[in-house]
């Protein structure tokens, strides 16, 4: 991909990012991504045939930037810190960061159920973050450690996406205050999973 | 009575269907004939396929329930925590991983209404987390007690809806049984911990 190219893509995931935050994820069209990038509706068609592509793309790219963080999270260890604490740590940057692109994180579940599965996920980028995760924890076998980042994964997912709101009232408490309480669970859960 | 003869007809056909076909291939017309009722009649009952798929659901929470409600009320006798958890724990698996498709399913609904909430709303999961709230907030606390419940029900459903394909890459078995023991394994320790270890 040309510099000229990669500043059109970036132009086009950036205005989805910010049509999703505005009208979520099911209110994001192609016409409207065109005009708040800039592009004309062919250009953007060109890299994006789909909403669907464009999806995918907003997806990876966040992915991306996660995995990124996660790598530099475990290469910047503090000294004297226990896995554990490295790991909690970690949770709650990759919980700010996807509170920040919770639209994203959302479009997910709208993507997947929309237009049917979808993979964002490169596999193989994941595995360099595995594999370190798994050798902070020797105790566990490879499996466990897997399912382990695999579940809390999961559950920083999905407490984003739910509307603080419905957390809220299921705990019987204010919806500012469910963050921290989400935080705080996932630390415990956390410590409980990763436990031999 | 016949109103009622005739939605369960409905939603007995749809679970059926289900087994076989995705939620997108099964149509209103192919449910109706499965059941022996006029798509009319379906109609009234079931607007729409949400609303048809909103009734499988319940049916599979209904069985959850009921057999959370009788390992509830024998803790109550015996006092005994732990034996009820374990069961509770072994049921809600049993429920969630014999209906993949129902795993599937519950998430389609709301956002097939054109929501952008997550999968099925949290209502669900109301009388599961006050149940938790009740029998295991002594120990963990209330709000923990919930936040649990929504953590392991999230869990367990999520990977009852994996493929084997995605079971393989997370756990690095081909062999689907013994991918279903060590998802096992990983999921009763999960719930056992999560809902009862402070």
């Amino acid at each position: 991909m040309s510099g000229t190219d990669k500043d059109t893509v970036d132009r086009i995931l950036e205005a989805t990012a910010v049509l999703a935050d505005e009208l979520g994820a099911s209110g994001v069209r192609s016409r409207l991504v065109a005009e708040r990038a800039g592009v004309g509706h062919g250009t953007l068609t060109y890299y994006f045939p789909t909403l669907r592509d464009l999806y995918e793309a907003c997806l990876q790219r966040f992915y991306d930037e996660a995995l990124k963080e996660c790598l530099e999270h475990f290469a910047c260890r503090k000294e004297g810190e226990t896995s554990l604490q490295t790991v909690e740590g970690l949770l709650v940057r990759l919980y700010g960061l996807g509170r920040e692109n919770r639209s994203i994180v959302q479009m997910r579940v709208y993507a997947t159920f929309s237009e049917g599965e979808i993979r964002p996920i490169r596999r193989q980028n994941v595995g360099p973050a595995l594999r370190v995760f798994a050798g902070l924890f020797p105790e566990l076998s490879a499996a466990e450690a897997r399912f382990a980042a695999h579940s809390l994964t999961h559950l920083l997912l999905r407490f984003i996406t739910y509307p603080e709101h419905e957390i809220a009232d299921l705990l019987g408490c204010n919806a500012e205050e469910t963050a921290p309480k989400v935080l705080s669970h996932l630390r415990r859960t956390c410590g409980l999973l990763l436990r031999p | 009575m016949k109103r009622d003869q005739h939605r369960q007809a409905l939603v007995d056909a749809c679970l059926e269907l289900l087994q076989t076909q995705s939620c997108e291939e099964i149509s209103l017309r192919h449910v109706a004939s499965a059941a022996g009722v006029s798509l009319g009649r379906l109609t009234r009952r079931f607007p729409n396929k949400s609303a048809l798929f909103e009734a499988c659901l319940d049916s599979a929470y209904k069985k959850l329930s009921m057999l959370v409600g009788e390992h509830v009320l024998k803790f109550l006798q015996s006092g005994d925590l732990d034996t009820a958890l374990d069961h509770i724990i072994e049921d809600g698996l049993r429920v969630a991983l014999e209906r993949p498709d129902l795993a599937r399913l519950r998430v389609l609904t709301r956002v097939g209404a054109r929501d952008m909430t997550p999968a099925e709303t949290l209502e669900r999961l109301r009388p599961y987390a006050d149940v938790a709230a009740m029998v295991v907030g002594p120990r963990i606390g209330a709000e923990e007690a919930k936040l649990s419940v929504m953590s392991f029900s999230m869990v367990v459903l999520r990977y009852a809806s994996h493929s084997p394909d995605d079971l393989a890459f997370i756990c690095g078995e081909t062999d689907p049984v013994a991918q279903r023991e060590v998802l096992g394994r990983h999921l009763r320790k999960f719930g056992r911990r999560i809902l009862s270890e402070a």
